[in-house]
């Protein structure tokens, strides 16, 4: 009561209320009752997770216990009594369920008379409404700080001790480190799924993990491993959910009054240190549960939260390079089904609307994603969950590149450089599907109501080659009962049909501008964690109380469903991407965390585990694998451009937020030649770190769904993180074709490295020629550059009507002012020969943003070579002409 | 199915060692320089034709099998020529099934010695001459994928003793259909003797560079024969091939229906064997009777199991039998009729033959 008084006047006016009120329950119930035995707190928490005076299996003591203790604080219906006993080993607290909201003031100490029960795994006593005043003189014990002890084995061996108590979140939860180890958010405030789907509960919360936050056990150890057995369990073991005991509308967070005015600066995101916050440690369905008294001197603020990764408004990946390099800049975004077929787009093929169910909602949508593809700067860019209505002008994809495009209004050339140039918008890659040499509506990949898709920018890459890599089906046997029907769910559907599909990749080939390198991306979405496959139900008769029409499947591994058919999409991208060859990149959500088998598949298996793919597998009409699956020893040798770079910085990459664990679905696979032009990897967390109340959506948020959106910033754009790298690329590199180039505005940027050997002066002059120009030298600017600065740099001739074709360029670096030309005759004798420089150059003109149909060239896989080649040699040598000339001589 | 052609004349060929063609001479002089005129009339077909084992262009219980040739052919010196054209039902898988006149042979060669020759034009590949040895049957059995008459050829072929030998060169060869090879190599090697003869044969195609649905191809064949008496001869014959089919097909310019282009990729290999044993009985020089067991495999026959693939009657393996009679009233006319049993594409084959 005392520290309810030194706060705001209207928690005073509440409590005198609650307090009056709290009185008329007050009665004789201990003193009457002599018969029954009277128990301290700690007799009945006992040192372990359960009472000790229930046997076990008994989770209702058979007689009534009389409790004493000081009223720490309340909850609804709830008093929490406390009573110190100097064990450590048993809690000092314990919960009353009074069962009416005429409770005692907090500070007295009370006596209780009730029976002691294990209700869902909370020590409690059910009392009846009756409480008996034993001293009206004692104060409230405060929220004690919540300590791990070295007698503790786990961390919830700690909450248990706390059980029941009033406690407070430190800075520090151990003394004995010289660490800071705090409570960690591991989930942000939403909707609590696991309650819904486990006990049909409709929560909101978001949960704790200690010291650090909890992530998929999968993604830091290989599946199926004894190690990722034991990152489970100290995951399980470190959480704590936080809970508010006050009944909340949708949107709001009730001890959070600063996020009711302005939930979008008062955020709760994932790695956020929960800080001198304080609630009752209890334990409900499973977990153990920070809950938040309903009283003001509980709320928490801004303050209550230190911000370990904080929102950052660019993503934080360098583009640092050496004066000699450019960079690329590659990313792969989901964009939560982004459908615009319900408002103006091209039909869906299936009819589905997976997205926005409003035209305020896809305006939301739009604008969200607009802002994100805007702030991530990539020059091209996996996009999956686009809807698959086509090619066409109206299609989704269309949609995104227009939206987006829009952002880029700025033509003229002195914005070069600007971020809304118009030389930085994008085209979309789009395959001729139905084979009419016309790309529009008509045009799609594969037969999903999603696909992915491949944005790009023309002025920095040009389209080689597009194709879908078709992924497998599964066409299994159906899944039967022992009746030999087939098993159904609660609504009278197929479990496991035997049947499953996954959606085909997109992939592109790019000559990348300023080199004669070519990079393929392949845009990628495996199938889902979520629906089952044929290898989830083996074994389903023999599961411990199973029941086949309503259970999720057992997953010993992690992995969800489906893993092993992932593996056979992972081994078809792999061969595939074999016969292409040269630098590519798998991008995309691969529905698997970083250990998983699809993964190692595509990576390496360092381990040896033994990964299987689905049976019954199918590539088009190809049998992949044949009835039995296979055991796949092969694997691809691709590198995590994140995680190389997360060794290097000490860190942990993740994407994705599933339950209370995080990790890495969004994956970006370098093949090993690319190691070396790996600058940066990071995946940009503003979406899984952040609350659902944030996006697009207007359902659930009550009144509350436009302060809670801002189309203006990227958060919660998505439900996964994207995920970018910058690629560093030598001005000119090439494995020996030609390096490329394409003007802007009739203007070629011709890059010259001038090396440190050269020992370049300010004044000194670049010049470059050019040869091929033929007649067409008199129409051709080629203007020399004069050193503003000594050193090494890289200077660039802007060539002027310079026509598409082949040439030969040659840089040098001309001593002093002395120059007067950029011919050979002009500046021989005055070159400084180490600074030269050549290259075998096209020029090309830049892919239009309306895409059309490209052919790709042919890929070698059925053998050839030039026709021109006469191996009359060969001939001969077949069967010893050479010997029959010497006869005939 | 241009090797069904050649099939043919070889046969015809080796039927017919006593059956000489009566060429009609055109020209010769004191020097021995000479030109001639030969050719055959055939007519008769396939019946009850069976469509599913796609060797025919329908599906019609009777399939016309109506040929015909017409050539010249001449020497000056070591130098020889052939021109050769053919009419013929175009009654294969993809074919039109009209007549079509088209020239099947133009070509110089040239007789570096009487054993050893060079030809270059439009003729037969140098393995083309041996695919079928074993073979005594009238009509084509066990077909190999051979490329057969190829044009932009320059081929070899020579004897030592009883070896003979060949090899050929074809510039971007093409199928029957039009369809873009790539380079054919092709050779042979065999040994010759009354009694007992055999023969190797090899091809490799390089492939099309994406130009058709063909690509590299692998092909390895033998035959043997063996004259057990006058009267009575025994054959084998065989193959093996791989061959690298597109599984991917791109448009690039369709603006011309007839002749709309693509873009092929995606190869993958097919493999396809197949095997003969036949036997020839010559009663007289009227009649003789041929037997033959023929085995094929071909892995696009298999489904392996696949939901999707519709495998073939037969299955992945077929073997069939045939049972023949030839009838030669004079020395240039044959009759023929084949009887088949067990999987096969026909019930009888009956044809009547010409040669002048």
């Amino acid at each position: 009561m005392k520290k309810i008084m030194n706060t705001s006047m209207l928690a005073v006016i509440a409590s005198m209320a609650f307090s009056q009120t709290t009185w008329a329950g007050a009665t004789t119930v201990c003193s009457d009752a002599t018969d029954i035995e009277t128990k301290t707190i700690a007799e009945v928490q006992g040192d372990s997770s359960s009472s000790p005076l229930l046997a076990d299996g008994v989770y209702e003591s058979d007689v009534d216990y009389k409790i004493e203790g000081i009223v720490s604080t309340k909850l609804y219906k709830t008093i929490l009594l406390y009573s110190f006993d100097g064990n450590p080993k048993t809690s000092d607290g314990l919960y009353v369920y009074m069962g009416t909201t005429d409770l005692p003031a907090v500070g007295d100490t009370v006596c209780v008379k009730g029976k002691v029960k294990e209700y869902f795994g909370l020590t409690q006593v059910t009392s009846g409404s009756d409480w008996e005043l034993i001293d009206n003189t004692t104060s409230a014990p405060g929220a004690i700080d919540l300590k791990v002890s070295e007698e503790d084995d786990t961390f919830a061996d700690t909450l248990e001790r706390h059980e029941g108590m009033l406690v407070n979140l430190p800075q520090d939860l151990d003394d004995s480190t010289e660490l800071h180890e705090d409570m960690r958010v591991t989930r942000p405030f939403g909707f609590d799924f696991e309650l819904y789907n486990n006990f049909n509960k409709f929560v909101d919360n978001f949960a704790l993990s200690y010291a650090r936050i909890n992530q998929h056990p999968n993604q830091v150890s290989v599946a199926g491993s004894v190690e990722a057995e034991q990152v489970r369990a100290e995951n399980e073991s470190a959480l704590l959910f936080v809970e508010a005991d006050a009944r909340a509308n949708d949107a709001e967070i009730p001890y959070y009054p600063d996020f009711q005015v302005d939930p979008k600066g008062n955020h709760i995101r994932i790695n956020d240190s929960a800080v001198d916050i304080k609630g009752v440690i209890t334990y409900t369905y499973g977990r153990y549960r920070l809950v938040i008294p309903d009283d003001p001197q509980f709320d928490v603020s801004n303050s209550n939260f230190f911000r370990n990764t904080p929102r950052e408004s660019q993503p934080p990946v360098s583009n640092a390079v050496n004066y000699d390099q450019f960079t690329l800049r590659v990313a792969t975004q989901n964009v939560l089904n982004y459908f615009n077929s319900p408002f103006g787009g091209e039909p869906n093929p299936n009819g589905s609307n997976r997205g926005a169910e409003s035209l305020s909602e896809f305006d939301r949508q739009t604008d969200k994603l607009v802002s994100t593809l805007f702030a991530m700067n990539a020059d091209v860019l996996g996009l999956l969950e686009v809807e698959n209505n086509g090619f066409g002008k109206f299609g989704a994809i269309a949609k995104i590149r227009d939206e987006l495009n829009n952002k880029y209004y700025r033509e003229e050339a002195e914005y070069r450089g600007n971020p809304n140039y118009e030389g930085n918008k994008y085209a979309f890659v789009a395959i001729d599907s139905n084979g009419d040499t016309i790309i529009d509506e008509k045009d799609m990949i594969g037969g999903d109501a999603v696909t992915t898709g491949i944005i790009y920018r023309p002025s920095k890459m040009t389209l080689e080659a597009a194709k879908v890599i078709p992924m497998p089906s599964q066409h299994a046997p159906i899944i039967k009962d022992e009746m030999g029907a087939a098993i159904l769910d609660k609504d009278g559907e197929v479990r496991e049909s035997g049947v499953n599909y996954q959606r085909d990749s997109l992939m592109a080939t790019f000559i990348v501008h300023g080199t004669g390198k070519r990079l393929t991306i392949v845009a990628n979405h495996f199938k889902s964690k979520g629906s089952t496959c044929w290898e989830d139900w083996q074994g389903w008769e023999t599961w411990e109380n199973f029941d086949p029409v309503n259970d999720s499947m057992v997953d010993v591994d992690f992995q969800g469903n489906c893993e092993n058919f992932r593996v056979a999409a992972a081994v078809q991208l792999g061969e595939y991407l074999e016969d292409v060859g040269g630098d590519r990149i798998i991008l995309g959500d691969l529905n698997a965390y970083t250990y998983e088998d699809p993964l190692l598949v595509l990576t390496s298996n360092p381990t040896g585990k033994n990964i299987r793919a689905a049976r019954d597998t199918y590539i088009g009409k190809e049998i992949q694998f044949g009835s039995s699956g296979k055991k796949i020893t092969k694997t691809y040798g691709y590198l995590s451009a994140a995680e190389l770079k997360d060794h290097e910085k000490g860190q942990a990459s993740w994407s994705f937020s599933y339950n209370d664990e995080v990790g890495s679905l969004d994956h970006m696979l370098i093949s090993p030649s690319l190691k070396n032009n790996l600058v940066d990897a990071v995946e940009w967390h503003i979406n899984a770190a952040e609350s659902s109340y944030y996006d697009y959506s207007e359902k659930h948020k009550g009144s509350r769904a436009n302060d809670l959106f801002d189309a203006s910033e990227p958060y919660r754009s998505s439900d996964h993180d994207p995920a970018i790298m910058t690629l560093g690329y030598h001005f000119g590199e090439t494995n020996g074709a030609r390096v490329h180039y394409t003007p802007d505005s009739n203007v070629t940027f011709i890059p010259y490295a001038i090396p440190a050997s050269a020992l370049a002066q300010e004044g000194d002059y670049a010049v470059l020629s050019i040869e091929g120009l033929e007649q067409r030298s008199s129409t051709v600017a080629i203007p020399k550059i004069k050193l503003s600065k000594g050193g090494v740099q890289t200077v660039f001739f802007e060539v002027a009507n310079l026509d598409t074709g082949n040439y030969k360029m040659k840089m040098s670096l001309i001593k002093g002012d002395e120059a007067v030309g950029s011919n050979e005759e002009s500046v021989a004798g005055k070159r400084i020969s180490v600074a030269d420089a050549s290259m075998n150059v096209s020029i090309g003109k830049k892919d239009k943003l309306t895409p059309e149909a490209i052919v790709a060239p042919y890929d070698g896989s059925g053998g050839g070579g030039s026709f021109g080649h006469v191996f009359i040699l060969g001939l001969l040598m077949l069967f010893g002409f050479s010997n029959i000339r010497q006869r005939s001589h | 199915m241009r090797q069904k052609i050649n099939v043919r004349v070889i046969a015809a060929a080796s039927l017919l060692l006593a059956a000489q063609s009566q060429a009609l001479n055109i020209f010769e002089d004191q020097y021995g320089h000479k030109m001639d005129l030969y050719g055959e009339i055939g007519t008769g077909g396939h019946f009850g034709a069976d469509y599913e084992y796609g060797e025919f262009y329908t599906d019609e219980t009777f399939v016309d099998d109506t040929f015909s040739s017409l050539g010249i052919k001449g020497t000056y010196d070591n130098i020889y020529y052939k021109l050769e054209m053919d009419y013929q039902r175009e009654n294969w898988k993809g074919g039109s099934g009209d007549m079509v006149l088209a020239v099947d042979k133009s070509f110089f060669g040239y007789r570096i010695t009487p054993k050893h020759s060079l030809e270059f034009g439009l003729t037969d590949t140098a393995f083309d001459a041996y695919d079928k040895y074993g073979d005594f049957t009238f009509d084509t059995t066990v077909e190999t994928g051979e490329a057969g008459d190829q044009s932009s050829t320059l081929k070899y072929d020579g004897q030592l003793g009883y070896i003979k030998f060949g090899s050929s060169y074809s510039y971007r060869g093409k199928s029957e259909s039009g369809s873009e090879l790539g380079n054919i190599y092709n050779g042979y090697i065999g040994f010759f003797h009354d009694i007992f003869s055999v023969v190797v044969g090899t091809e490799r195609r390089v492939g099309s560079d994406g130009l058709s649905k063909y690509g590299k191809q692998e092909l390895t064949g033998l035959g043997m024969r063996l004259n057990v008496t006058e009267a009575l001869s025994f054959g084998v014959n065989g193959y093996q091939e791989e061959e690298y089919i597109s599984q991917e097909k791109q448009p690039i310019d369709l603006s011309d229906v007839e002749n709309s282009e693509y873009r092929y990729n995606q190869y993958e290999p097919l493999d396809r064997s197949g095997w003969l044993i036949s036997s020839k009985y010559v009663f007289n020089e009227k009649w003789e009777v041929v037997a033959s067991h023929n085995n094929e495999e071909h892995e696009e026959w298999d489904d392996k199991g696949s939901v999707f693939i519709d495998q073939p009657s037969w299955g992945a393996v077929r073997n069939w039998q045939t049972f023949g009679v030839n009838f030669r009233p004079h020395r240039s006319v044959i009759f023929s009729a084949e009887v088949n049993t067990g999987e096969a594409a026909q019930d009888l084959y009956a044809y009547t033959r010409i040669y002048f």
